[in-house]
């Protein structure tokens, strides 16, 4: 099972790629850019300027259904009165005493009026492999999202602006990439969501999905994304000020890789 | 009921709707082909559709005594909008106006525009008593009769060498209808065919045509007994797992269409030469409970062998062609067996059943010896069984069904249609069919041609922004489990549709389309033994015009790109432009229609298809392949209220050879060309 998993993440370049994208947001079709959470730290960045509250999160996903292949990520962020906020994630991907590809991220949100958020992120990277060392780097993410109307949100992000690499000999990338997203409100009950991206090497990628909400406490997600063409689904649970997800995406050869996370807001 | 006549004001209020003018029978083909995905065979005929539908446009359907089955028919309703209109009338009591409709939940402005022109509102009234004089009275019937043929000579028809295959008849195409329909108490079909190249009078069609279909549908003789047909019919069960006889409707742009609305027994009348049942059959109510016994005997063309006294079945013909020696050879050669029932409750929102079907054949039906029809059926018979489901909760339909093939496998299905909002529907479907579970009538959502040998997941959402727009998506993954044809390996693949559809109500629509589909095939390299995978890719991007200029004109304008893709191996891409103009004149007396098309696709793999106008009820779904153009003009002239004549005229011209068609159909030269003459007398 190891090698085979190792052998189809070689292949598939692309996954390697993929960067994190925490449970309400990967049910939904893995989309996400313009919408407001915690979870934006791990994404778009202006998803925190309009929170008016402390929140923090924890999240745990298993690769392929393979416990060798995990991600953990930890994120806080904390509002500033009226004019924004800072946040603050750690993610880690990697294959358990193998090899790990850390970020720790650093956020300053900014809120102009009530329609308008921009965010600097400052993520550091780190790639270890066992018994070969490992390398680091810094690299800067912008974004931003406008409410264009009381419902539809639009959110932007350019991720490593600043073209940071590994040293040559590390067959790592630190992605880079523009995305375009929107989120619907169509009701109280119902959200639509859809991302695109340009990754400047390769092609687009597309991405769609919606939320329906039972009842205050109780939505169910569902999307599908391109590269390939891929479904994910997830549920989430609010208990007062616990909100619990979960999710998973489908991959057509690769298979499930579900997450949970659990976010808790002051 | 203040509630009601509220709702019927305020809908007043918000639309004034225009006279709906008698749309034309044309139109209703559009319409249903709008929603088929090209997978559809050239010759299929539509018209077990288009004749009910033009049927209900002379006598609309009464929304206040309409039940489940027939507004079945009215194949634009997706399952949850027909349980909501059920609904609604039980709680409210009688319609009072179409407009009513608008006040369902489920029904959206596109909807009722398309069913509006099939259905009424009317106050009840009593039924005369039946007399045999009013019989002949009150009865309408329908002659139609055409006549075509392609007018260059084909190689089939000129080789005279008795050792060769050739065409034993001539090119020319016959097809007869008559109806017969006495307040839709008492209805009579007959149908005749000869396709071009079989004998006529002649060889074994002695009788004359080829294919003679028929029968005799009693409706509503006693409250128990609510149908009974003599002849030809069809069987619809559930999803279509067990028997689905006639075409049928997959995925496509009206996500309703995934879930299918199994009608049970329905008579047959297309001209479709198989996929039916021949015998008797009849529709039993007993209170909660609908009945359905069926017993057929038809005869199938297909090779079978004579050993002594074990006869073997190779293959079964469905094409319903029978013009060279070899396809004489086989007709009616194989008998086919059917026999069976269904079994439906219905209570409420909830409605279940169970099927049981057996086929049997007068001899062994044999598989091929390869590896992937390894679990093909072998046998003489076969007994199949399914029970089927559909339940209303809320905003949510949910359907299925789990068939079993007696000595095979399992295949199931099932799906939720909910409605999250009023503008947003989405749909999700999970098929799952054993490759070792045999059928002879199965239909279902599937990507194959067969139910058997996938498993799949399709998820669709239908986003209506405005009135005016309308927005399709669908998702299908799936998965084939073992080999099939040209696929030496289990594969998969995926099925991605978006559209969108600008619509003036009335006037036109602006309609765009992409759709990306992902499978495998064998690729077969210099360098290696054994063949791998590659994958396909198809993208198709169409780009669609249509507007009504005044009473008169209308104008339709279509530009399509395919791209083809095989992994190391093809790459190809094709396109086309046509435009259609559609006239009316005098009073509406004569219309006609024409198109000029060109294309240029750079291979067979790259072809498009798009849909013809035709004489009524022979509409056609052609491929466009080659580099050339394609021209063809349609004129109707309704000469009295009861005699309508059209006629047809088709030209293809290629411009990148020399001959046209292959095998026996070759053309010498470069263009080929039709036309068709038809009338009907309607009294």
């Amino acid at each position: 099972m190891f090698v085979r998993v190792i052998l189809l993440l070689l292949i598939s370049i692309e996954l390697k790629a993929q960067p994190f994208n925490a449970a309400p947001y990967l049910g939904m079709g893995n989309t996400g850019l313009a919408r407001q959470s915690v979870y934006s730290i791990g994404l778009n960045p202006a998803g925190i300027a309009g929170l008016t509250n402390t929140n923090v999160a924890l999240a745990y996903q298993q690769h392929f259904l393979s416990s060798e292949i995990q991600s953990r990520a930890a994120y806080l962020n904390i509002p500033i009165k009226s004019l924004g906020g800072v946040g603050v994630g750690v993610n880690s991907y990697g294959i358990a005493g193998v090899s790990t590809l850390s970020t720790v991220r650093g956020i300053y949100a900014r809120q102009f009026g009530k329609q308008i958020f921009s965010a600097v992120g400052l993520n550091y990277h780190q790639f270890y492999i066992k018994n070969y060392g490992n390398d680091q780097t810094f690299s800067v993410d912008l974004g931003l999202q406008v409410n264009v109307f009381p419902h539809l949100v639009i959110g932007a992000l350019v991720r490593n602006i600043s073209s940071s690499k590994y040293k040559e000999d590390v067959d790592q990338q630190i992605s880079r990439e523009i995305g375009l997203g929107l989120n619907y409100v169509v009701s109280d009950h119902l959200s639509l969501a859809s991302d695109i991206y340009y990754d400047f090497r390769s092609k687009m990628n597309y991405r769609g999905g919606l939320e329906y909400a039972f009842d205050r406490r109780f939505k169910i997600r569902g999307g599908a994304a391109s590269n390939p063409l891929h479904y994910l689904a997830g549920l989430g649970l609010i208990l007062n000020k616990i909100q619990i997800d979960i999710a998973s995406s489908f991959h057509p050869k690769l298979g499930t890789s579900p997450q949970i996370t659990m976010a808790y807001g002051f | 009921m203040v509630f009601k006549k509220l709702v019927y004001c305020l809908v007043l209020l918000s639309i004034s709707f225009q006279s709906f003018a008698q749309q034309e029978e044309i139109e209703i083909e559009e319409l249903l082909i709008e929603q088929l995905n090209e997978e559809l065979g050239e010759n299929d005929d539509l018209s077990e559709f288009t004749e009910k539908l033009a049927y209900y446009m002379r006598h609309p359907l009464d929304l206040n005594k309409a039940d489940r089955a027939d507004l079945d028919h009215l194949i634009f309703l997706s399952p949850q909008q027909i349980e909501n209109l059920l609904v609604h009338r039980n709680i409210s009591g009688n319609f009072i106006s179409i407009r009513e409709l608008q006040g369902i939940s489920g029904f959206d402005l596109q909807t009722i525009q398309r069913i509006q022109p099939f259905v009424t509102v009317r106050d009840v009234t009593s039924l005369d008593e039946f007399s045999f004089h009013k019989l002949i009275d009150a009865s309408e019937h329908t002659l139609m009769m055409r006549y075509g043929r392609v007018i260059e000579s084909q190689a089939g028809y000129l080789i005279q060498d008795s050792s060769r295959s050739r065409y034993f008849g001539n090119p020319d195409r016959y097809a007869v209808r008559y109806r017969m329909n006495f307040e839709n108490k008492i209805r009579v079909a007959l149908n005749m065919e000869k396709d071009a190249g079989e004998p006529f009078f002649k060889e074994k069609q002695k009788y004359g045509f080829d294919f003679y279909s028929g029968h005799i549908v009693l409706n509503d003789i006693s409250r128990n007994i609510k149908q009974v047909v003599v002849g030809d019919y069809g069987l619809q069960f559930g999803q279509g797992l067990v028997a689905w006889n006639g075409l049928s409707f997959g995925k496509g742009t009206w996500i309703g269409s995934a879930a299918r609305q199994g009608v049970g027994l329905k008579p047959y009348s297309a001209m479709n030469e198989s996929n039916f049942q021949r015998g008797i059959s009849a529709k039993l109510v007993v209170s909660d409970f609908e009945i359905t016994p069926f017993v057929s005997y038809h005869s199938l063309s297909g090779n079978l062998i004579e050993n002594g006294a074990d006869k073997f079945i190779t293959t079964i013909n469905y094409s319903g062609l029978h013009r060279t020696p070899t396809e004489l050879a086989y007709r009616d050669a194989i008998k086919q067996f059917v026999a069976g029932m269904n079994v439906t409750y219905h209570f409420k929102r909830f409605k279940a059943g169970v099927t049981y079907l057996h086929t049997s054949f007068n001899g062994q039906v044999t598989a091929g010896n390869t590896m992937r029809e390894q679990f093909d059926f072998e046998g003489k018979s076969l007994d199949q069984t399914g029970v089927h489901y559909h339940y209303t909760y809320r905003n949510m339909y949910m359907y299925g069904e789990t068939a079993y093939s007696f000595g095979g496998g399992f295949a199931t299905n099932n799906g939720i249609i909910a409605s999250l909002h009023p503008k947003v529907s989405t749909i999700v479907n999970y098929r799952n069919y054993q490759r070792n579970y045999h059928h002879f009538f199965a239909q279902s959502l599937s990507e194959a041609s067969q139910v058997g040998n996938e498993e799949g997941l399709y998820g669709g959402i239908i986003y209506h922004p405005s009135r005016a727009i309308e927005w399709v998506n669908y998702v299908d993954v799936f998965r084939f489990p073992w080999l099939r044809f040209r696929v030496d390996a289990p594969s998969s693949g995926t099925d991605f549709l978006s559209q969108v559809t600008y619509n003036w109500y009335k006037k036109g629509k602006v309609l765009l389309r992409y759709r990306h589909r992902l499978k495998q095939e064998n690729l077969n390299l210099a360098d290696r033994n054994e063949s791998l995978l590659a994958d396909i890719i198809r993208n198709q991007i169409r780009a669609e015009f249509q507007y009504k200029l005044n009473q008169r004109w209308t104008v339709r304008t279509r530009a399509e790109v395919a791209l083809y893709e095989k992994e190391r191996d093809e790459k190809s891409s094709g396109w086309i432009v046509y435009q259609d103009v559609l006239w009316r004149g005098w009073s509406n007396r004569l219309n006609a229609n024409m198109r000029f098309a060109y294309f240029h696709t750079a291979s067979y793999n790259s072809r498009i298809y798009a849909y013809e106008n035709d004489v009524l009820y022979a509409s056609s779904f052609p491929m466009y392949y080659g580099k050339g153009i394609r021209t063809y003009l349609n004129l109707r002239w309704r000469m009295t209220k009861d005699l309508d004549i059209w006629g047809r005229y088709a030209l293809t011209k290629y411009t990148d050879r020399e001959t046209v068609g292959s095998g026996l159909d070759l053309i010498e030269g470069n263009q080929k060309s039709d036309f068709k003459v038809q009338v009907r007398w309607q009294w």
